[in-house]
């Protein structure tokens, strides 16, 4: 027995580190390297240190309003694209790798100005796989030089990005920074993200949106937080009961509700099945339809950016799913840009009876010459082309 | 492919327009079946000209949707000429639904989209002068579907193009042997009574004993048109040695009309209206 006012033994850091190394398989080396680079990337994109000046983001148009034509100066692989006539359901589509995405981001980005945090998710999310999960360094390489304007509520807005590996301060662990020159309404500001290989990130400036926005992709995971957090905005709004009515009367009858449970998953409340199943029990379409119409109440009087809407869900769908979508930007006053790369899809907003046709608009990007080009269709013309030649928004005429 | 579509009153001035082309022996029949059409003329002609729900339509009631009477080609050109007869100059409705489809369809955006093998547009509408005559048709024509604010006096050849945008309007206008009023059928009894020795002679007599004059409402110049078309179409037929002939397959069909069109004596009025057709594209 040892004794009490005995000191204890000093704690040997180097020795238990050997003890330690001596006891890990190589296994566990690999899965502690992984466990290693994870963390790196929460500490890197997860967090943020403001410096001096920097203030919390603030929407300069409360009012809504929505763009009504935005140009993309240069963003990844758009040069001199003109988007016009943009309107309240905005289509977008073009065969593979024309850029459909890209032009969503570039709303998204323009939307959110240099609000750093959806700036970072906007970016991380092409990894297409979880925040914990993407590598630093991709990331860094991924930061995209850009410069957007546009025409939102009468009022002009521009964006330009530029990546720059220059920090006037301490160099260690330092990777790059992006700065950020922002005009709304004839005022500007400027802003800088600096990122470091081990340390949070540092953000400068006063950021700012110009409005509310989500973007929802098949292809990568909304955040919890987010999606949380529309739920509660819907809930309060009533339009999650639209949503819920849309799903029973299209899809299962049997579903009586959709509720989030305390650990913020959400719970399916069935007749048939008990105990109530998980929403994941349920196929890709139904969630994906009860998520999408969540994220309106998170974009009131903002923009609502959805890629390939028409992924798991069926075509036969598509017509009454145009509806909810219009009727839930008219309900939350949003701006609605899709992308798609279904004709039925398109087909189904501009020849939906129940949306106006003033109230949609299509956009083909194709190439033409070597370079990419973005033809606007007013709903009007782009419903008679549809029905005098079938016409094929995707960039292409059908024989 | 440029494609001019040719707004007739009825098929017979469809299948006339036909003759003076192929007669020119500068066109040929395009002979292929309507899915391999440039596109998107295929889905043009199959949605829009051809209706496309048979539930909308009543037994009985013809289809209102124009289709081409004929389809021609410009021999080593790409050029397709496409005849469609509206039922009459007073077809407002048709025209205007039919023109506007065109304009909407073929607009430069669709023209330079992907996969178009359309590369231009033109539409000609082709009209009897009646007893209105030539100015007051034009005037009408432009009235019921344009409203040009500039002058609209044309040639002495009662024709002239007219360039929206980027789509080329033509209006052609038929007259007697005053060059003022009348119709495409006048010029056809002098070209049959021409080439057809007693046939047209023998058809003139026959009618004459059972129509002696234009009833108590009746305008005189559509009785003596009416007239007209009775008189070809019996000319046609006792050519043929045919009685079910009707005037559109008359026209399309009868050797009377070879010698006047070909060759094409560049003084007549059909070369003026083949040159015209000719110049239906920029």
């Amino acid at each position: 027995m040892s004794d009490p006012t005995e000191s204890p033994t000093p704690y040997d850091k180097s020795e238990n580190q050997a003890h330690i190394s001596r006891l890990i398989s190589d296994a566990d080396r690999a899965e502690i390297e992984s466990l290693r680079k994870k963390l790196n990337s929460i500490l890197l994109l997860g967090t943020e240190q403001t410096i001096t000046g920097a203030s919390r983001s603030s929407y300069l148009q409360q009012e809504g309003g929505g763009f009504t034509e935005i140009t993309i100066h240069k963003f990844r692989r758009l040069n001199n694209i003109e988007i016009k006539n943009l309107c309240k359901i905005n289509l977008i589509a073009g065969v593979n790798n024309s850029g459909k995405t890209t032009l969503l981001e570039a709303v998204k980005l323009l939307s959110g100005l240099n609000h750093s945090e959806e700036f970072i998710n906007l970016v991380r999310s092409r990894a297409k796989t979880s925040s914990e999960q993407v590598d630093i360094q991709w990331f860094i390489d991924q930061l995209p030089n850009g410069e957007l304007s546009g025409t939102f509520a009468n009022k002009t807005a521009s964006l330009k990005l530029e990546i720059e590996d220059i920090y006037p301060e301490d160099m260690t662990q330092y990777l790059k920074s992006i700065y950020f020159d922002v005009t709304f309404n004839e005022q500007s500001w400027h802003s800088v993200i600096h990122f470091f290989e081990k340390y949070p990130r540092k953000t400068k400036g006063e950021f700012v949106s110009i409005c509310p926005s989500v973007f929802s992709s098949p292809f990568s995971g909304l955040e919890p937080k987010l999606l949380n957090d529309c739920y509660d905005k819907s809930l309060a709004e009533g339009s999650k009961q639209l949503i819920i009515d849309f799903i029973r009367s299209h899809i299962d009858p049997m579903i009586i509700n959709i509720e989030k449970n305390s650990k913020g998953h959400f719970t399916v409340i069935h007749k048939k099945i008990s105990p109530n199943p998980d929403i994941t029990m349920f196929g890709e379409g139904l969630q994906r339809i009860f998520k999408i119409g969540l994220l309106f109440a998170g974009a009131k009087n903002g923009v609502v950016i959805i890629d390939e809407l028409e992924n798991a869900i069926h075509a036969g769908l598509l017509p009454k799913l145009t509806t909810l979508i219009y009727n839930l930007a008219i309900q939350f006053n949003s701006q609605v840009f899709i992308s798609s790369h279904s004709k039925e899809c398109i087909d189904a907003f501009a020849m939906n009876e129940e949306i106006p046709k003033t109230d949609i608009s299509g956009h083909s990007l194709f190439e033409k010459d070597r370079n990419l080009i973005c033809r606007s269709f007013s709903g009007e013309r782009l419903s008679a082309l549809i029905e005098n030649i079938d016409f094929d928004l995707r960039g292409g005429l059908l024989r | 492919m440029k494609v001019l579509f040719v707004f007739c009153e009825g098929p017979h001035d469809a299948h006339f327009i036909s003759r003076i082309l192929k007669t020119s022996k500068q066109y040929e029949e395009y002979d292929k079946i309507i899915k391999e059409y440039p596109r998107p003329l295929y889905k043009f002609i199959s949605q829009t000209l051809i209706t496309k729900n048979i539930e909308e339509i009543k037994i009985g009631k013809p289809d209102k949707h124009p289709m081409p009477i004929c389809s021609l080609k410009k021999i080593n050109e790409e050029i397709l000429v496409l005849p469609i007869s509206l039922g009459g100059i007073d077809k407002i409705a048709e025209t205007k639904f039919l023109l506007e489809k065109i304009i909407i369809s073929f607009n430069k955006d669709v023209l330079e989209y992907p996969g178009c093998e359309i590369t231009a547009i033109s539409t000609l509408f082709i009209y009897d002068a009646d007893a209105r005559g030539v100015q007051e048709t034009i005037r009408l024509w432009n009235e019921r579907y344009f409203h040009f604010s500039f002058d609209l006096e044309i040639s002495q050849n009662h024709s002239r193009w007219i360039d929206i945008k980027d789509h080329r309007i033509g209006i052609f206008v038929f007259t007697g042997p005053d060059g003022n009023q009348g119709t495409l059928e006048d010029n056809l009894i002098e070209i049959f009574r021409s080439n057809s020795g007693t046939l047209l002679g023998d058809a003139e007599n026959l009618l004459d004993q059972y129509f002696h004059g234009k009833s108590e409402n009746e305008d005189e110049l559509v009785y003596l048109t009416k007239k007209k078309k009775g008189i070809l179409t019996i000319c046609g037929q006792t050519e043929k040695k045919n009685a079910g002939y009707a005037l559109s397959v008359v026209v399309r069909d009868t050797e009377l009309l070879n010698n006047t069109f070909y060759p094409i004596n560049q003084n007549t009025q059909w070369a003026i209206l083949l040159n015209f057709i000719n110049n239906s594209f920029l």
